[in-house]
């Protein structure tokens, strides 16, 4: 099988080199792997340190936010036959020994779209982090109808059909409800995989902020009852 | 003479200024005949219902409103709600066909790819 490992970057050469180097070599199920960085109109070395390391750097000449990136991660995936892609978090939070649990249900085929959710193992969660996603999880349910403990996360793994069919058309990080749209609208099939997030300073302050909470809001309304 | 009471004076300035940047725009070719006529209506018969007492109390009445005020106000609130909905859905509309834009550059010239086949 071929992945695609898709890392959104805006602004992180703190922490780019040092996630990108250490991301698993080598993968259960997986023959070959592609690490895509998206630099999403950065303006400090973010694009330097990419280019530098032996991954596909794909230039934004204008920051477009999470969801713009990440549209274009996935316009390149289409065009470019992988059987899974996963989608990494640029600041260092996720632990790349997850990895591999969050593609497993795609390579076994028994699923096409794995969140996974940094709530079902709580540990070093901030209790307001918690709360504003929680919110988020209630939002993501009343308006696109699919429960998660994890509405917000970044460690996500899509099959094939998944890459297809779904079709980004948020630009913030209201893009993180979005996907339980399309996984609902196209009738995929979904999996939850706890995950454990390493919290930072620096992580924490790139993360999620809950004030965001009433413009995702609107922007998701936006997309649910308005969006062409 | 009726003296004019200054609220009338300035809303009528006011909505003078706003018709000329219409026709100013119109000029340029910043905008079309259909849109410079509605702008030319809207403004000229607001300054028109200013001027003549007991038009606004018609359509207040036609309302189901007390006072012709209260009725200009009310449709003055709906219509900055429609506005503010169409500014909304117009910078959403901007904003995907940006990124839409930024995306095309980016996959057609902003590709560094990787050299090893892992």
């Amino acid at each position: 099988m071929k992945l695609g490992i898709l890392i959104p970057a805006y602004n992180e050469e703190k922490m780019l080199g040092k996630v990108l180097k250490t991301l698993p070599k080598k993968l259960p199920g997986i023959k070959r792997k592609e690490i895509i960085v998206i630099d999403d109109g950065s303006s400090d070395n973010t694009n330097k340190i990419a280019c530098a390391l032996d991954v596909t750097v794909i230039c934004h000449y204008l920051n477009r936010g999470l969801g713009g990136a990440l549209g274009t991660g996935f316009e390149y995936a289409k065009e470019n036959d992988f059987d899974v892609l996963l989608t990494f978090d640029a600041d260092g939070q996720h632990n790349p020994a997850d990895i591999a649990s969050v593609i497993r249900p795609i390579v076994l085929k028994k699923a096409d779209v794995v969140v996974g959710s940094r709530l079902k193992n709580k540990r070093g969660m901030p209790w307001y982090r918690r709360i504003g996603i929680f919110g988020l999880n209630l939002i993501t349910l009343a308006l696109f109808w699919v429960w998660t403990t994890d509405s917000q996360s970044g460690l996500r793994a899509f099959s094939k059909k998944a890459i297809k069919e779904i079709e980004i058309k948020s630009n913030r990080m209201e893009v993180s409800s979005e996907f339980f749209n399309e996984i609902q609208s196209h009738n995929l099939k979904f999996f939850e995989v706890p995950i454990t997030s390493i919290y930072t300073r620096y992580s924490l302050s790139k993360g999620q902020k809950n004030v965001n909470v009433f413009r995702i809001l609107s922007k998701l309304i936006y997309r649910r009852f308005f969006a062409k | 003479m009726i003296p004019i009471a200054p609220i009338k004076i300035i809303f009528t300035i006011f909505a003078l200024f706003a018709w000329s940047r219409a026709v100013i725009k119109f000029r340029a070719k910043l905008m079309n005949a259909k849109e410079v006529a509605f702008w030319s209506f809207l403004w000229l018969s607001l300054i028109i219902a200013i001027f003549i007492p007991g038009k606004t109390t018609l359509l207040a009445r036609l309302l189901g409103i007390e006072r012709g005020f209260d009725a200009m106000i009310f449709i003055g609130i709906i219509g900055l709600f429609y506005a503010v909905y169409r500014l909304y859905v117009k910078s959403n509309e901007a904003e995907r066909v940006m990124t839409e834009i930024v995306r095309k550059i980016a996959l057609k010239h902003g590709i560094k790819k990787a050299k090893k086949k892992r």
